[in-house]
């Protein structure tokens, strides 16, 4: 079961929304020295607090991990439900006088 | 170090107004680290004692008399007691350059000039009674249309690039897994770093070392005079120099919004990245429904990239100013 990793309160990001998007920008050397051609074929994504950023690129999302600003949640496992029958027994007279 | 000229003091806002225009023969920018003298009758020298107390001032020579509400008297007809945020910059309107801010100015002092044959002048002394704060233009003054993501206006500011940060020499780079750096001695005694586990540096000028510790490396404190960085050096290097790439003390940010129409709410944002990739906000501004200014402080980590993002709602347009001064 994979974790989920959500913004954390009070922090937005915005990175290179897939793989592809990522190589170009590090293969350019940053953002800002893109080419125009470059800009087109590049990808962005916003996330804000409670939002999910799994797809963060993984050397960001563990310098955010350990500074805070990324939660790590356990994803909810579906609990399936015990069902037991309880049988009725009648009570004995005796029983009641018995204590 | 570049000179300036004063056709590059293009940065002139108070309060969300653009006063440069206003000006036009001086303006003096003062900070002053105050100390009272504490030396006792009979003492032939004089002593002062520092107070840890700035004291900043603004002063306005021959600016230009006009009474609209973004000109001189507009802005600083209430003579005390109003407090203001200021930007004033004096090596242009560019991304990266310097900036003064100041908050909580207040106007103690207008003098009118009037001259046979000339136009009315007007002579200002403000002095701050709050912060004073030097930083670099995030965002410069400029006007937007729609939504902006970074790095707007196409480049980050790098903190590295910042010549105003001095860098400090390293003697040598030894044969380790985790290559330990030593600082190099000045004055008998090994340089103090500065630095703490987890920094970011970016190391310039090492010779020698197989493979290369220049670049920007991530650090691990030993002492307070060596540190390693990630890199499994066989063969030592020598000399070279580092600047922290980001830094650990926060600082204040500066929003001056000068024109504003059509948007139903803009909210800009002071962004940092440690690789120009992947930004995360700084500073959320209180979002704007009109011009304004705010100065905004904050603590922690600032990474080595600043830029800015404007996230705007319906169709419009704003001009807005954005700044920082690391702590």
């Amino acid at each position: 079961m994979s974790t989920n990793y959500t913004v954390a309160p009070g922090h937005l990001f915005n990175y290179p929304a897939d793989s592809s998007s990522e190589q170009i920008i590090k293969n350019a050397g940053g953002r800002s020295k893109l080419s125009e051609q470059e800009r087109k074929l590049v990808k962005f994504k916003t996330a804000r607090e409670g939002q999910n950023c799994n797809d963060m690129p993984q050397s960001i999302l563990e310098l955010y991990l350990s500074r805070g600003w990324v939660v790590e949640s356990k994803p909810i496992v579906p609990v399936t439900p015990v069902i037991r029958t309880v049988k009725s027994v009648p009570i004995k007279e005796e029983d009641v006088l018995n204590g | 170090m570049a000179k300036y000229a004063g056709v590059q003091f293009t940065t002139f806002l108070v309060d969300g107004y653009n006063l440069i225009a206003s000006l036009s023969e001086a303006v003096t920018l003062d900070k002053e680290s105050l100390t009272q003298q504490t030396n006792a009758f009979g003492a032939i020298s004089e002593e002062h004692t520092p107070l840890n107390v700035e004291k900043g001032a603004i002063t306005v020579g021959g600016g230009f008399y006009d009474a609209a509400t973004n000109a001189l008297l507009g802005v600083f007809d209430a003579v005390r007691g109003i407090k203001r945020i200021i930007c004033a910059g004096i090596e242009g309107n560019i991304i990266g350059q310097h900036f003064v801010g100041y908050e909580g100015v207040y106007d103690s002092k207008y003098v009118l000039q009037d001259v046979k044959d000339a136009l009315t002048k007007a002579n200002l002394n403000l002095l701050v009674s709050g912060n004073v704060d030097e930083g670099v233009i995030v965002q410069h003054l400029a006007a937007f249309t729609a939504s902006q993501t970074p790095p707007t206006g196409d480049s980050p500011v790098d903190n590295i690039l910042d010549q105003a940060r001095s860098s400090k020499p390293i003697a040598s780079n030894s044969v380790a897994a985790a290559s330990v750096v030593t600082m190099r001695t000045e004055h008998g005694a090994p340089i103090a770093h500065g630095l703490i586990n987890g920094d970011i540096i970016f190391i310039s000028g090492v010779t020698a070392s197989d493979p290369t510790i220049n670049g920007q490396r991530t650090v691990t404190r030993i002492s307070d005079t060596t540190f390693s960085v990630p890199v499994n050096v066989t063969t030592p290097g020598t000399g070279g120099s580092f600047v922290k790439a980001s830094s650990h003390h926060g600082g204040v940010g500066y929003l001056q919004a000068t024109a504003y129409s059509g948007f139903t709410g803009v909210i800009p944002s002071i962004m940092h990245s440690p690789d120009d990739s992947s930004y995360a906000a700084l500073i959320n501004f209180t979002s704007l429904a009109a011009i304004g200014k705010q100065r905004v402080v904050i603590t922690g980590v600032v990474d080595r990239y600043l830029s800015s993002q404007i996230a705007v709602t319906g169709s419009g347009s704003i001009t807005l100013f954005m700044g920082f001064a690391r702590n």
